[in-house]
C-alpha cells in the first residue's frame, strides 16, 4: 500500500542499488539506548510494582492478570500515541481527528458485522485494513494538502483538523442518532491457557489477543523504519522537514503516508476499544483524545518514548485501581482516569513541547481592524436588536420556535466567552465546556443548598436561582485565573493540549463522580419580586437581559482601552511588553472574564434545559467544547455578531433540516475549508461588503510600493551599472551631514 | 506638532558587564555600553555577532546572566520588560512585532494608554469608550510627524514593511521614552523612506532623546552616529567615533576573516 | 550561451517581505561564484530562492538552461541542485550513516559502486565522521556536523553546489579542512555558489564575486577588483 503510493519516491532511487546496508542501529541497541533514556520510568514502575505486591494483600496470581490487562490497554494508547506523533512529526498538524477516525473505522466494523452480518475477524482486518488508510488517504488530500500548499498557519491548520473530527462525529450521528452499541468481541471467550503457568488462573484471549495485534503493528513499523528506503525518508521528514526536501525527499508524499500510518494506528485503536468501551456519542473519541497524553509525555517527538510511555500508564492503570481498592475514592478515581491525569501533569512540568513550525498567534483567525468604525455604533446596535426581539418575540414565535430561540440566546453567551479569549486576546482554549458545566453545576447546587465540590452535604439554606448562577460565576474566576497562570507561559498547541486535558479531568473527576453530582442538579428558573421568570416567554426575556451584559462585558474586552490592550497582546506578545503592557495582568483578566462568561452561560443553559446534563458526550462532555470552539472560529472569532451566528448555527440548521448532526456536519465542512473564510463567516462578510472601501483607502500605498518595484533593474547582466558603481565607490561620503 | 516632540527628555543609558549564554554558547560576554542623551549612538559587528542579543537584554526581553542596565540613576537590573517600558525605555523589533489587527491610530494608542491602565472593572462595565482628547492629540502629532497621518485608519498587519517600520517607530514615541533602542530600522526601507528616517531620527535626538541603534545600513550609521560600538563574537572590539572605527585594524578583521 | 545557473530578474520574499528585488545573476559552467554584501542584502534569500525553499514571486530561474523557477524544492535536488543551508545541514536524529546514505539517495544517474567510492573517499577527507557512523549526527560536535553536512556535497553529485556560510561558528582549522574539501570540489569542475562572510576564504576560491546590497546587484567582477577599501565599506 505505501509503497504503491510512493511511486515518486522509488523512481529517485537508482536501479542498481547497493545491498541494503544495516540502516540504524540493531535492536538490542536500541532496547538498551531507550533503557538507558527511560531508566526512571522504569524504576518507578518496578518501585511501585514492588510496593503494589506489598500492599495488596492479593497474590501473585491477581497481579498478573491486572499486569496483562495494563499491557493491553496501554498497548492500544500506544499504538494511538505513535500515530500522533508520527503525524505531527511529518505533517505538523497534531491530529485531533484521530479520536474521530479510531470511531469511524470502530463503527465500520460494527457496520459490516452487525449490520451486514460478516463474521467477526472479516469485519474487522477489514475496516482495520482499509477504513484507517483510506479515511487518511482521503483527509490528506481534500484538507491538508491543501493547506500545505497554501502554507497554511499552524491555528489555520489546527482548526481545519478539529473540523474534520466535527465532520466524523456529524456523520456518525447523522447514521447512528444517540444509540449505543455493543459490537462483539474480537477473541474467543475461552481462554488461550487454563492455569497459565501452573497458576490458578486463566489467560484470557480477550487481553492476549489485544496486545498481539499491537506487537504486530509495532513490529510492521519498526521494519519499515529500519529496513526501507520510505522508512528512512520517513524518519528524514520526521527529524528535519525542511533539510529532507533539499535531499529530494517529497515530503508531501511522506506526509501522506503519515497521515495513512496515522490513521491507520486510529483505526486499530478504535477496533480494539470498540468491544469494551462500546459505540455511542463520543465514546471511542474520548477514549482516543486520552491518549493524546502518551503523545505529550513523549514531547510529540519520541516514538519509542511514546511507545513505552503508553505501556506504562496503562500497567498504572490498572495495576493501580487494583490495588488502591480499598483507599479512598478519590485516589482510586486518580488511578482510573491516570491518562488525562497524567497528560494534565506533564504539561505542567513541560515549558515547550517540540513544536514545529512558529507558535501561531491566533492572528491568522482573526480579520479586521477594531477600529473606529466598529467602536461607536455596536453598543446601540446591539441594544436596539435585544429590546426589538424581547418584545417581540414571545408574541410572534411557536413554542418550539421559543425554545430553539432561548437555546440560541443561552449558547451565544458562552460562544461570547470562547471569542473573547480566542479572538479576541489570542489563546485556543479547548476547556469552554467544562467551565460552562462547571457554572451550570455551581449554579445549581449553591441554588439547592449544597457546597459545591463537597460531597452529599446540604449545610447551607436555599439560594435564590438568579443570585446563584452569579455566585457561581463569580466562583469560577478563580479557578479561570488559575488556568491562566500555565498560559503565562505557554502559548499555542501547548495551551490547547492543557485546557483540553484539564476539560477531560474535570469530565472525569468531577462531572462523572456521583460522589458530586448525585444530587442538588436540578436548577430553577428565576424571579425578581413579583416578577417570575419561568414561563418560556418571560424567561427569554430574562435570558436576553443576560445576553445584554454578557454583550456588554464582550464588546469591552474587544474595544476601548482594555480592548485594545488584549488586542495588542494577541497580535504580538513582544510589541505588547515593548510599550509597557503587562502580559501577567492582561492574560489573568482575560482568563477570568471568559471564565465568568463561560460559568454564566452554562448556568443559562441548565435553567433553559431545566437540567444539568453532565453525562459523557452530554452537553458539557470536552467533545462538546470542541464542537463549541470550531462553530465559533466559523462564525467568526473577532466579532461579537460571529458568536450569534454560531449558535444559530448550532441549532437553527438541525431544526431546518429536521436532523441531528446537520448542523454539526456544516459547521465541520466550514471548518476544514476555514482558509477561504477569513474571519470566519461574518469576517468574510464584512470584507465582502466593506471590501471596496478598504482597498480605495489603501490604494495609494499599493501604487507606491508597484512604483517602487518598477525601478529598472541594477546590475542586470555581467557588467557593472552606474548604479552599482555609485554604490560601492561612492557610499561612504554620500550621506554625511 | 509639537506635544510629543517637546516632552522628550533623554537619560542616559548605562550597561555595564552584560553577559549571556545560551547553554555552552556565550552570545555576549562582558559587554559595557553608554548612550547619551542628544547624541545617537551605534551598535554594529558582522552576523551572529550578538546584537540582537545584547539589545535583548538591555530591554528584559532577555534578562542577561550578569551585568546592570540604568537609566539615569535607576537600575532597571532584573526588571521585567514591560516595567522597564513603563520606566523610560521603548524600542522596535528587526523581526517586525507591529500589532497587525489593529489600526494604525490604535498601534500608537495602545502605546500611550499602557502605561495608565484603569482598573480592571471600570473598564469591564464602562457603557461608553470616550477618546480621550490628549491622548488623540498625542497620536496624531506622532503620526504628523513620521508623515503616516493619512493611514491612522488601516489594519497594520496590510502594511508593507517600510511603514510597518514607522509605526513600530511612532509606537515607540508614544510611550514618552527617555532612551530609544531601534533594532535594525531601515532593513525593508527603499532609499526615500531611508531618508526619511535619517531626518526623523536626527531630528529626534537634536531635541534631546537617547537613542540606540543597530543598523546594517553604513551609510546611515556613519552619518547619524556620535559613536559607534563594535561587537564580535559577543565581545566589544572597538568603540570610538565613525572616523576611528571605520580605520580600526580590529573591525576590520572581523569582517574579513581572522586569517586575513 | 547557457550558464549553468542563471537567474532573470527574480523578486522574491518571506510572505509581504520582498528581499530581493529584480535580481539577475548568471554562474558559467564549472566557475565558483562567491555572493557577498552585508547583511540583510539577501544572500541567503538568493540561495533559498535558487534551491525553492523562498518564493519567488517574478522573474525565472534556470540550471542548465531549463527553467526549474516553479518546481518544489525536492525536484530541484533530484536536477542536481544542493544547498548545504546556514547552521547544521544534518538530520540530528538519524545515525551519521543514515544522513549519507539519505544525501546519496537524491544523487541522479550513478552506480552503486560511485556510492561506495565516494563514501570511501568522504570517510577519507573526513576520518572523524569514519569513527562514528552509528552515532547519531545530533551527538556530534559543530564541527562534525558541518563535517557531515559538507559530505552531501560529495555524495549527492551535484550539477550546481550552493553553501551558505559554512565557516559560521566553527574554529579555524576546522574552516580549513572544509574550504580544503571545496577546492578538491571545485578542481573536479562542479559548479559552486557560496556565500561566506569571510572575505578571505571567499576570494581566494572565487572566479566571480557579486556583491549585493538592498537585494539588488551592486557590484558584478573578479576578486582582484573588490580591494579592501570600498569592500569593507559596503560590510559595515
Amino acid at each position: 500500500m505505501a509503497t504503491q503510493t510512493l511511486d515518486d519516491l522509488s523512481a529517485a532511487a537508482d536501479a542498481d542499488a547497493t545491498t541494503t546496508t544495516a540502516r540504524g542501529e540493531p535492536f538490542g541497541e536500541l532496547v538498551l539506548r531507550q533503557l538507558r533514556r527511560n531508566g526512571v520510568a522504569f524504576a518507578l514502575l518496578v518501585a511501585f510494582i514492588i510496593y503494589a505486591i506489598q500492599a495488596s494483600h492479593h497474590h501473585y496470581n491477581f497481579l498478573f492478570n491486572e499486569l496483562l490487562a495494563g499491557l493491553a490497554t496501554g498497548s492500544i494508547a500506544s499504538l494511538s500515541g505513535i500515530g500522533l506523533v508520527l503525524t505531527y512529526r511529518a505533517t505538523g498538524v497534531f491530529n485531533f481527528a484521530q479520536g474521530g477516525a479510531a470511531t469511524a473505522v470502530a463503527y465500520i466494523y460494527f457496520e459490516l458485522n452487525g449490520r451486514h452480518g460478516w463474521p467477526v475477524a472479516l469485519a474487522a482486518i477489514v475496516a482495520m485494513v482499509l477504513g484507517g488508510p483510506l479515511l487518511g488517504l482521503l483527509f490528506e488530500g481534500a484538507v491538508f494538502r491543501p493547506l500545505e500548499r497554501r502554507s497554511a498557519s499552524t491555528p489555520e491548520k489546527l482548526v481545519a483538523n478539529i473540523g474534520v473530527l466535527v465532520v466524523l462525529l456529524a456523520i456518525v450521528t447523522l447514521r447512528y442518532h444517540q444509540n449505543t452499541y455493543q459490537p462483539p468481541s474480537l477473541w474467543p471467550s475461552k481462554p488461550i491457557f487454563h492455569h497459565f503457568l501452573g497458576t490458578q488462573e486463566d489467560l484470557p484471549w480477550e487481553t492476549f489477543g489485544d496486545v498481539l495485534v499491537v506487537v504486530a503493528v509495532g513490529v510492521g513499523l519498526s521494519l519499515l523504519f529500519r529496513a526501507t528506503k520510505l522508512g528512512t525518508q520517513i524518519r528524514a521528514v520526521v527529524d528535519r522537514r525542511p533539510l529532507a526536501e533539499l535531499n529530494a525527499v517529497n515530503a508531501n508524499r511522506v506526509s501522506q503516508v503519515a497521515w495513512v500510518l496515522g490513521c491507520a494506528f486510529a483505526g486499530v485503536a478504535g477496533v480494539l476499544y470498540a468491544p469494551s468501551r462500546g459505540l455511542g456519542p463520543g465514546y471511542i473519541t474520548l477514549a482516543v483524545l486520552e491518549t493524546i497524553g502518551v503523545a505529550v509525555i513523549a514531547r510529540l517527538r519520541s516514538i519509542p518514548t511514546a511507545a513505552i510511555a503508553g505501556l506504562v500508564i496503562g500497567v498504572l492503570n490498572t495495576v493501580g485501581q487494583g490495588v488502591s481498592g480499598n483507599q479512598p475514592k478519590i485516589v482510586t478515581n486518580l488511578f482510573v482516569e491516570i491518562f488525562v491525569v497524567a497528560t494534565v501533569m506533564f504539561l505542567l512540568v513541560y515549558k515547550n513541547l517540540d513544536e514545529i513550525g512558529s507558535v501561531g498567534s491566533t492572528a491568522a483567525l482573526v480579520t479586521g481592524s477594531f477600529g473606529a468604525g466598529s467602536r461607536n455604533r455596536s453598543l446601540p446596535f446591539w441594544g436596539i436588536g435585544l429590546a426589538v426581539l424581547a418584545a417581540l418575540a414571545p408574541t410572534v414565535l411557536s413554542v418550539d420556535q421559543t425554545h430553539s430561540l432561548q437555546k440560541i440566546i443561552a449558547y451565544t453567551v458562552v460562544f461570547l466567552s470562547i471569542a473573547a479569549i480566542t479572538g479576541f486576546s489570542g489563546h485556543i482554549t479547548l476547556a469552554t465546556a467544562c467551565f460552562a458545566g462547571l457554572g451550570a453545576y455551581t449554579s445549581a447546587r449553591i441554588e439547592n443548598g449544597y457546597l459545591p465540590w463537597f460531597t452529599s452535604w446540604q449545610p447551607l439554606p436555599h439560594v435564590p436561582p438568579l443570585l446563584a448562577m452569579f455566585i457561581a460565576g463569580l466562583l469560577l474566576v478563580p479557578f479561570g485565573v488559575l488556568i491562566g497562570y500555565p498560559a503565562l507561559r505557554r502559548k499555542g498547541l501547548i495551551l490547547a493540549l492543557l485546557t483540553l486535558a484539564v476539560a477531560q479531568v474535570v469530565d472525569k473527576l468531577v462531572f462523572q463522580e456521583p460522589l458530586f453530582t448525585d444530587r442538588g442538579l436540578t436548577p430553577s428558573r428565576p424571579s425578581i419580586g413579583g416578577w417570575h421568570f419561568t414561563g418560556d416567554k418571560m424567561f427569554t426575556v430574562f435570558e436576553l437581559a443576560i445576553l445584554g451584559l454578557a454583550l456588554l462585558l464582550a464588546r469591552n474586552l474587544r474595544s476601548g482601552t482594555l480592548g485594545r490592550a488584549l488586542g495588542a497582546m494577541r497580535d504580538s506578545e513582544n510589541g505588547a511588553t515593548s510599550v509597557g503592557i503587562s502580559l501577567r495582568r492582561y492574560k489573568l483578566i482575560i482568563f477570568g472574564a471568559s471564565a465568568f462568561l463561560s460559568g454564566l452561560g452554562g448556568a443559562l443553559i441548565a435553567q433553559q434545559a431545566r437540567a444539568v446534563d453532565l453525562s459523557t458526550g452530554g452537553t458539557f462532555s470536552p467533545l462538546e467544547g470542541l464542537f463549541w470552539f470550531t462553530a465559533v472560529v466559523v462564525g467568526g472569532l473577532s466579532y461579537l455578531s460571529g458568536s450569534v451566528v454560531a449558535a444559530c448555527l448550532f441549532f437553527l440548521i438541525d431544526s431546518i433540516i429536521g436532523q441531528d448532526g446537520a448542523g454539526l456536519l456544516i459547521i465541520g465542512l466550514l471548518a476544514t475549508q476555514i482558509g477561504w473564510l477569513p474571519g470566519g463567516l461574518v469576517g468574510t462578510a464584512s470584507r465582502l461588503t466593506r471590501g471596496g472601501i478598504l482597498r480605495r483607502s489603501l490604494s495609494k500605498y499599493v501604487a507606491q510600493d508597484a512604483a517602487r518595484k518598477a525601478q529598472p533593474p541594477p546590475g542586470a547582466g555581467l557588467e557593472m551599472t552606474d548604479y552599482a558603481r555609485e554604490l560601492v565607490g561612492a557610499a561612504p561620503a554620500k550621506r554625511t551631514r | 506638532m509639537s506635544t510629543t516632540v517637546d516632552t522628550l527628555r533623554g537619560e542616559t543609558l548605562t550597561a555595564t558587564g552584560i553577559t549571556k549564554r545560551f547553554g555552552g554558547l556565550t552570545a555576549v560576554s562582558d559587554a559595557s555600553l553608554v548612550a547619551e542623551p542628544g547624541q545617537i549612538t551605534s551598535l554594529i559587528g558582522p552576523n551572529g555577532a550578538g546584537k540582537t542579543t545584547f539589545f535583548n537584554c538591555v530591554t528584559g526581553l532577555n534578562p542577561p546572566d550578569t551585568g546592570t542596565v540604568h537609566l539615569g540613576d535607576r537600575d532597571l537590573s532584573g526588571l521585567t520588560p514591560d516595567k522597564r517600558a513603563r520606566a523610560g525605555m521603548a524600542r522596535t523589533f528587526q523581526r517586525l512585532e507591529v500589532f497587525t489587527g489593529l489600526s494604525v491610530f490604535e498601534n500608537l494608542q495602545v502605546a500611550v494608554e499602557a502605561p495608565k491602565a484603569t482598573g480592571v472593572f471600570k473598564s469591564l462595565f464602562s457603557l461608553r469608550h470616550r477618546p480621550d482628547p490628549v491622548v488623540s492629540r498625542r497620536v496624531w502629532d506622532t503620526l504628523a510627524l513620521l508623515g503616516i497621518d493619512d493611514i491612522a485608519g488601516t489594519t497594520a498587519g496590510s502594511l508593507p514593511t517600510g511603514l510597518s517600520r514607522l509605526v513600530e517607530l511612532g509606537r515607540a514615541l508614544c510611550t514618552s521614552p527617555s532612551v530609544l533602542l531601534l533594532d535594525e530600522p531601515a532593513s525593508g526601507l527603499d532609499a526615500t523612506e531611508t531618508e526619511r528616517l535619517q531626518h526623523v531620527l536626527a531630528d529626534l535626538a537634536a531635541r534631546g532623546l537617547t537613542i540606540l541603534l543597530v543598523e546594517h545600513d553604513v551609510d546611515l550609521v556613519m552619518a547619524l552616529s556620535s559613536r559607534i560600538y563594535v561587537l564580535d563574537f559577543g565581545q566589544l572590539i572597538a568603540s570610538g567615533t565613525p572616523d576611528e572605527v571605520s580605520h580600526s585594524d580590529a573591525v576590520r578583521a572581523a569582517y574579513l576573516g581572522t586569517t586575513a | 550561451m547557457t550558464y549553468a545557473l542563471e537567474l532573470k530578474n527574480v523578486t522574491a520574499g518571506y510572505g509581504k517581505v520582498e528581499v530581493l528585488h529584480n535580481l539577475s545573476m548568471a554562474v558559467p559552467h564549472g566557475t565558483t561564484v562567491a555572493l557577498l554584501g552585508p547583511n540583510g542584502a539577501g544572500k541567503t534569500t538568493t540561495l533559498g530562492a535558487i534551491s525553492g525553499t523562498v518564493n519567488v514571486s517574478s522573474g525565472t530561474i534556470s540550471l542548465g538552461g531549463a527553467p526549474i523557477t516553479t518546481l518544489p524544492s525536492f525536484m530541484r535536488a533530484r536536477r542536481g541542485l544542493v544547498l548545504i543551508p546556514e547552521g547544521r545541514g544534518v538530520f540530528p536524529g538519524l545515525s551519521v550513516e543514515d544522513n549519507l546514505e539519505i544525501a546519496s539517495d537524491s544523487a541522479q544517474g550513478v552506480t552503486g559502486a560511485w556510492k561506495r567510492a565516494q563514501r570511501d573517499r568522504v570517510l577519507g577527507l573526513f576520518p572523524r565522521l569514519g569513527e562514528r557512523l552509528k552515532q547519531r549526527a545530533g551527538t556530534l560536535s559543530g564541527g562534525e556536523q558541518q563535517m557531515l553536512a559538507m559530505s552531501r556535497a560529495f555524495m549527492a553529485a551535484p550539477k550546481v553546489l550552493l553553501m551558505d556560510e559554512i565557516s559560521m561558528g566553527l574554529a579555524p582549522q576546522v574552516v580549513e579542512l572544509l574550504y580544503d574539501a571545496v577546492a578538491a570540489l571545485k578542481s573536479e569542475g562542479t559548479t559552486i555558489v557560496l556565500v561566506e562572510q569571510y572575505l578571505t576564504y571567499a576570494l581566494r576560491l572565487a572566479d566571480i564575486c557579486y556583491l549585493l546590497a538592498k537585494g539588488q546587484v551592486a557590484f558584478v567582477g573578479d576578486p582582484g577588483e573588490l580591494a579592501g577599501e570600498t569592500t569593507l565599506a559596503g560590510y559595515l
